[in-house]
């Protein structure tokens, strides 16, 4: 049994009590959480044994009791908790993304390496059944080779999000998942980078060079693949959209929120009305977590995945800096086009 | 030449019709055009004229080997001009000098500079001119209204995505060693039996240039802005013919306009099997307080049957008004000296930005597009 300690602050371990008991081969055995009295309640609802206020507590009070660790922070930086949990011999599950800076990721992965642990880089986007059927259809070559991947993800301006807008590093919250997925779809990273990105807010809320409500990014990948992802955090409060298609050279897969509406005719006039995608994705990719460790292997998402993508989000901040296309070169990184 | 009687009906004629029938057949829905006459210029292949003089019985007027002639002779006010795309300008010009309104099927031109010609052309002679559009479709107006009520606030980006799943000959592959590269026109006259020749002209072109206008169409009713910035990917993933001929079947085109507005097209013609309708047509809008998601077949029904054959769409768009609607604008704006929904200028800008995006695809870099004053 794998004995598990969630590391999370915000709204991001809301999600946990309806996923952790579905798990098979682990139990939760400890929290991290800054407000204690936050903390209590999550341990209460996962029926774990321990809390504290902050990972270093826990490795010192608790490390005997913990096997791997689970970073799932909302915005700060994945790498510092991910790097004392390794140094401590625990294997690690860090949400992405696993690092601020590519050069933070090349040290998290050296030391999980030094240190002989697992190191899961967790892409919750991967394991959204709707990506999964998608990337099945890819593999199994119904769809031929991935030509165009077009991804809209929209958002309301939380909380968290406007936190983000603030801090030009947090920029990789917001893009490194589609990111990621571009990466993982066409097996490779792009060849070709430009992105152009707009303020959004009407109230011109925006802070520092990252401060964009609204982005999309146009990527070129080898023979000819090309993607387009576009985020905005500008929708109406509790209001989602996301959709995701690939054209293939043989076929195409459409993901797509629009297909999966219902329609509600009440007091306040006709509404439209989404299914819950559930939680699902995250058992599945928790669980994946726990079975690599089990049987000592490696994750389908590795440090470099994670890595990868936090280099083409960087680039993509940086086409957006400059406003010039950016192409990779020999050895890793892009330069101007 | 404006009309002072609000009930006058209009002379049409048709000059080439070896591209879309649809064309002529829209303006012709309206009960305030009517045909004259179908022409070309003697020099065409027999092919040509074999089209046209079909055409010309279908809708019983005379067929002319004579543009010129056509007109004077025939009393003509409108031209409808769906030629192969290197002869737009050519014969809209022709039109223009004779003073007749004219309604032009797309691409305007293959040419950026002899678009700047029909630009002039058409303001010196002070006639209307209307490239054949979409933007009448429900969900295009819906969206326009939408738009116009500010429930998204102010426009930050737009997006359309015009897939076509249709085929267009050989699939990509399909060439053997020693088979020859498929000839463009061939290609396109071979296509005629199932009207999917929408490239139909000597040079080739790709899905970009043939239908981009249709989606950069869309924005620039929506966003109401130029697009001053491109940059472009472009491929040939699907099908022989594009191959062979170098141009794409599959592009995605990054736009930067006016007021900081951004926006994206999508664009393919994706082969038959990857859609189970026309293709996946939709409009989104991002706006500073929402958004919007657009169907544009939208609406539609279903029709299934047993023993239903495998080319017949079953998804058939219902309430499309849009032929009726085009040549309406086409004459209100004659009538009133207004301008059509996608004047000489405006399809000018549409044709600047297809060149600039196929730059960019090339080069690899952003392009500016380049712009008239």
């Amino acid at each position: 049994m794998i004995r598990i300690a969630l590391v999370g602050c915000g709204s991001a371990l809301d999600s946990f009590p309806s996923v952790v008991w579905r798990l098979k081969n682990a139990t939760v055995s400890a929290v991290v959480h800054p407000n204690p009295e936050i903390g209590r309640g999550v341990v209460e609802s996962v029926n774990a044994l321990h809390t504290a206020e902050s990972l270093e507590e826990l490795l010192h009070s608790w490390g005997d009791s913990v096997d791997a660790v689970v970073i799932h922070s909302a915005i700060d930086d994945h790498a510092v908790p991910a790097r004392l949990a390794v140094r401590a011999g625990k294997h690690v599950l860090v949400e992405a993304p696993l690092a601020d800076s590519t050069a933070s990721a090349d040290d998290l992965i050296e030391s999980a390496r030094e240190a002989d642990v697992m190191l899961m880089a967790g892409q919750h986007s991967r394991f959204l059944p709707e990506h999964i059927e998608v990337k099945h259809a890819l593999d199994a070559g119904k769809l031929g080779d991935p030509s165009l991947l077009r991804i809209h993800r929209w958002e309301p301006p939380t909380g968290e999000a406007r936190q983000a807008h603030r801090d030009d590093s947090m920029f990789l919250h917001r893009i490194v998942r589609e990111m990621d997925l571009a990466n993982w779809m066409f097996g490779t990273v792009p060849d070709r980078v430009y992105a152009v990105a707009h303020p959004g807010h009407a109230d011109g809320e925006h802070v520092g060079k990252m401060a964009f409500g609204y982005f999309q990014a146009h990527l070129g990948f080898p023979d000819g693949g090309m993607a387009i992802l576009d985020y905005c955090s500008t929708m109406p409060a509790r209001s989602t959209y996301h959709s995701l298609s690939l054209i293939g050279s043989r076929g195409a897969a459409y993901a797509d929120d629009h297909r999966n509406i219902h329609l509600l005719y009440g007091r306040g006039g006709p509404q439209v009305v989404c299914s819950s995608a559930g939680t699902m994705h995250l058992v599945s990719q928790l669980q994946h977590f726990v079975d690599v460790i089990h049987e000592n292997r490696q994750s389908e998402i590795t440090g470099a995945d994670a890595r990868a993508a936090i280099m083409v989000a960087e680039t993509v901040a940086l086409s957006i800096d400059t406003g010039h296309a950016q192409r990779l070169v020999d050895g890793g990184g892009y330069e101007p086009v | 030449m404006n009309r002072s009687d609000s009930e006058a009906v209009y002379r049409v004629a048709v000059l080439s019709v070896v591209k879309h029938s649809y064309v002529p057949n829209g303006v012709l829905s309206h009960p305030r055009f009517e045909p004259v006459v179908v022409a070309d210029d003697p020099t065409e292949p027999d092919w040509v004229h074999e089209r046209n003089e079909l055409y010309a019985r279908e809708i019983g007027v005379p067929y002319l080997r004579d543009v010129g002639a056509a007109l004077v002779d025939y009393g003509a006010e409108v031209a409808v001009v769906s030629s192969a795309a290197e002869r737009h300008v050519s014969l809209s010009l022709r039109a223009a000098d004779a003073g007749l309104h004219i309604v032009q099927d797309k691409p305007m031109s293959t040419d950026l500079s002899e678009c700047d010609r029909l630009v002039q052309a058409v303001e010196q002679a002070n006639v209307k001119f209307l490239m054949w559009n979409r933007n009448f479709l429900p969900a295009v107006l819906r969206a326009q209204e939408l738009m116009r009520s500010g429930e998204i606030g102010e426009p930050l980006a737009f997006h359309v995505d015009f897939y076509f799943s249709k085929d267009a000959g050989p699939p990509k592959g399909s060439r053997q060693p020693g088979d020859p590269p498929i000839k463009w026109i061939d290609r396109q006259i071979e296509a005629h039996a199932d009207g999917s020749d929408g490239g139909v002209g000597v040079k080739p072109m790709g899905e970009l240039e043939v239908e981009g206008i249709y989606p950069l169409a869309y924005i620039r009713l929506l966003a109401g802005a130029d697009v001053q910035r491109v940059y472009a990917r472009m491929a040939s993933q699907f099908h022989q013919a594009h191959v062979d001929n170098e141009v794409d079947d599959l592009a995605s085109v990054t736009l930067e306009m006016e007021g900081g507005l951004l926006g994206t097209i999508c664009i393919g013609r994706i082969g038959a099997d990857s859609h189970p309708e026309i293709g996946e047509i939709k409009i989104h809008v991002v706006g500073s307080e929402g958004g919007m998601v657009i169907s544009e077949s939208r609406p539609e029904v279903g029709i299934y049957y047993r023993g239903q054959p495998p080319a017949e769409y079953r998804h058939l768009r219902v309430a499309n008004e849009n032929d009726v609607l085009l040549a309406e604008n086409f004459l209100r704006a004659i009538e009133t000296g207004g301008d059509t929904i996608l004047d000489a200028r405006g399809s000018r800008a549409i044709c600047a930005t297809v060149h600039a995006a196929i730059r960019s695809g090339q080069s690899g870099a952003p392009v500016v597009v380049d712009c008239l004053d």
